[in-house]
């Protein structure tokens, strides 16, 4: 018996689906993934094995790396790679990193992503944005992706936003002169906000996540004597659906207090804020988000891993 | 006359639904016969594994997987594997994997394992020598030693206990350089394919490292006991075959498919990398 879903060849159908008269792909909603393909399995972090169905010899992946956990400034959002693999019954999905530690990475078959960076000017791996600064500190570099899509450099001073790419920059921290750290880059993967530490009377702020895929962490705020606000976090996008996570929003403190960054949006979660009378980051969202910037760090938002066949 | 993307499959980049045709073992270049009418094929080529280091006084260290690349190609009657690096009882780097290529899809080698402790790289689209690993065939940057990549870097001893050079194409990794006491050896990352575990060479007890443990195959185990006739490394897991398991002090080879060798230690026979392997789907 010839195989139905055989393609890729002259003469030979492309795809079901799309090669019907009968459907219009983009009233059609399953034509919004690869191919016509279903989505079939979502696979969360820390699982290791995967049972796909006989018969089926390649798989339509697509990977996010875990985010970055963030220090003063704000963790940078976990690298996605996407395309065909040979099926394997194995899997790697990264954790976010926690304390200061960068994300994990997640790989099914040959699609592989890297985890963000942490917020203490880490760089990102294999896609991941950068971690944002720490107090004085530039922000990251972000991580050319899985195919080469080149990264963002690190902001050029302090205060400065973080550079544009597959895996954006950080933003830089700043200890003075300024009135906020510097956002973080915008790209697939953004990077990280940078953290603020300057005594003034003025209002500051840490440095906002940049918007990706997903998001990075906003930046930590301190030492004003009037308010000091958290950076709030990058938003993100539902690959499966289009719409918008939202990063967390930084709380607000004054004299002697903390204002903490919001945790970026993930491809599958939106960020959490920072926490308004504590000293805790927000969480990036599932699905890569990086973690708000703050005393005790918001964690970076767990990988996740989707199969399409 | 016209072509449009929706009319036309040979457009379509999707291997879904394929079936494997052909697996070409055999190394060097030879001839493949493609049925009249094929004119593109899917192709997933790996290159070679890298052979395992040994050296005089401690262990060396293991050899890294072989490049993985996939792909369109145009139909081609011509395929070239490449063969793994050959181990050797000589205190050198270890010898890098052969490329293997079908029509415009290309893998490069692992990278032997070094003239140290140090591991060798995963092989990319090109073939490294040393600890940094060279750009995919996707495009995938390099990674240096101890990071995660496509082709993943060598590991060194200097970064931790835990192998961190886990990538499509994994990295060898590193022996123990003490050649007294306890010793255990590192463990090669985890991979699609995978590179070789590092050596021990001690008068101690000494353990060698393990292969890595692949998607589809396992990684051989090192060799434990008492003395310098000890302590070789595992062969790391290829595409197509297991590691073989160290005996003495001589390291196991590298799995069929671009496992990369393990090491060996203190001049015993390092293990040589697994063959590379082609498959063409249509």
């Amino acid at each position: 018996m010839s195989n139905p879903n055989r393609k890729g060849q002259a003469g030979n159908p492309v795809s079901i689906g799309m090669q019907s008269a009968t459907y219009t792909p983009f009233v059609n909603t399953h034509f919004n993934l690869p191919f016509g393909l279903y989505l079939r399995q979502t696979i969360l972090a820390g699982t290791t094995s995967v049972t796909i169905p006989a018969g089926i010899n390649f798989v339509y992946a697509i990977a996010v790396g875990g985010g970055g956990s963030a220090s003063q400034g704000g963790g940078g959002a976990g690298g996605v790679a996407w395309g065909w693999t040979v099926a394997t019954s194995s899997c790697v999905v990264g954790l976010g990193g926690t304390g200061t530690a960068s994300g994990n990475y997640t790989r099914y078959g040959n699609i592989i992503a890297g985890g963000g960076g942490a917020g203490n000017n880490i760089n990102g791996i294999l896609g991941g944005g950068g971690g944002g600064g720490n107090n004085g500190g530039t922000g990251a570099f972000g991580s050319t992706n899985y195919y080469g899509i080149p990264g963002g450099a690190s902001a050029a001073a302090f205060g400065i936003r973080g550079n544009n790419g597959s895996g954006a920059g950080g933003g830089s921290g700043t200890l003075t002169s300024t009135t906020s750290g510097g956002n973080g880059g915008d790209g697939i993967s953004a990077g990280g906000g940078g953290a603020i530490a300057n005594s003034t009377s003025s209002i500051i702020s840490g440095g906002t996540g940049g918007n990706g895929l997903a998001g990075g962490g906003g930046g930590r705020s301190v030492l004003s004597t009037t308010s000091n606000v958290g950076g709030n976090g990058g938003n993100g996008i539902n690959i499966l659906t289009g719409q918008i996570t939202t990063g967390g929003t930084g709380s607000t403190a004054g004299t002697g207090g903390q204002g903490s960054g919001g945790g970026g949006g993930g491809v599958a979660g939106n960020g959490n804020n920072g926490i308004a009378v504590g000293t805790t980051g927000g969480a990036g969202g599932l699905g890569g988000g990086g973690g708000g910037g703050a005393n005790t760090p918001g964690a970076g938002g767990n990988g996740i891993l989707y199969l399409f066949y | 006359m016209s072509a449009t993307i929706y009319s036309n499959s040979s457009f379509t980049d999707t291997p879904y639904g394929l079936k494997l045709q052909q697996t070409i073992t055999a190394t060097g270049t030879t001839s493949v016969t493609i049925p009249t009418g094929i004119n593109r094929v899917y192709a997933i080529v790996i290159g070679g594994g890298g052979a395992g280091s040994t050296q005089t006084t401690g262990g060396g260290g293991g050899g890294g997987a072989g490049g993985y690349s996939a792909g369109w190609t145009w139909a081609t009657n011509t395929v070239t594997v490449g063969v793994g690096g050959t181990g050797t009882s000589t205190a050198a780097a270890g010898a890098n994997g052969g490329t293997s290529i079908y029509g415009m899809v290309f893998a490069g080698g692992g990278s032997g394992g070094l003239n140290s402790v140090n591991g060798g790289a995963g092989g990319g689209a090109t073939t490294p020598t040393g600890v940094t690993s060279t750009v995919s065939y996707t495009g995938a940057p390099t990674a240096g030693n101890t990071v995660i990549g496509y082709a993943a870097g060598g590991f060194n001893t200097g970064s931790g206990t835990v192998a961190s050079n886990a990538g499509v194409s994994a990295g060898g990794a590193a022996g123990g350089s003490a050649t007294t006491g306890t010793i255990t050896a590192f463990t090669g990352a985890r991979g699609l394919i995978c590179g070789g575990g590092g050596a021990a060479g001690t008068v101690g007890v000494g353990t060698g490292g393990a292969g890595g443990t692949g998607d589809f195959f396992a990684g051989g185990t090192g060799s434990t006991g008492t003395g310098l006739l000890f302590g070789g490394g595992g062969g790391g897991a290829g595409r197509t075959g297991a590691g073989t398991n160290a005996t003495s002090n001589a390291g196991g080879n590298g799995g069929s498919g671009g496992g990369g060798g393990g090491a060996g230690s203190t001049l015993g026979l390092a293990g040589s990398g697994g063959n590379g392997v082609v498959f063409l789907y249509y």
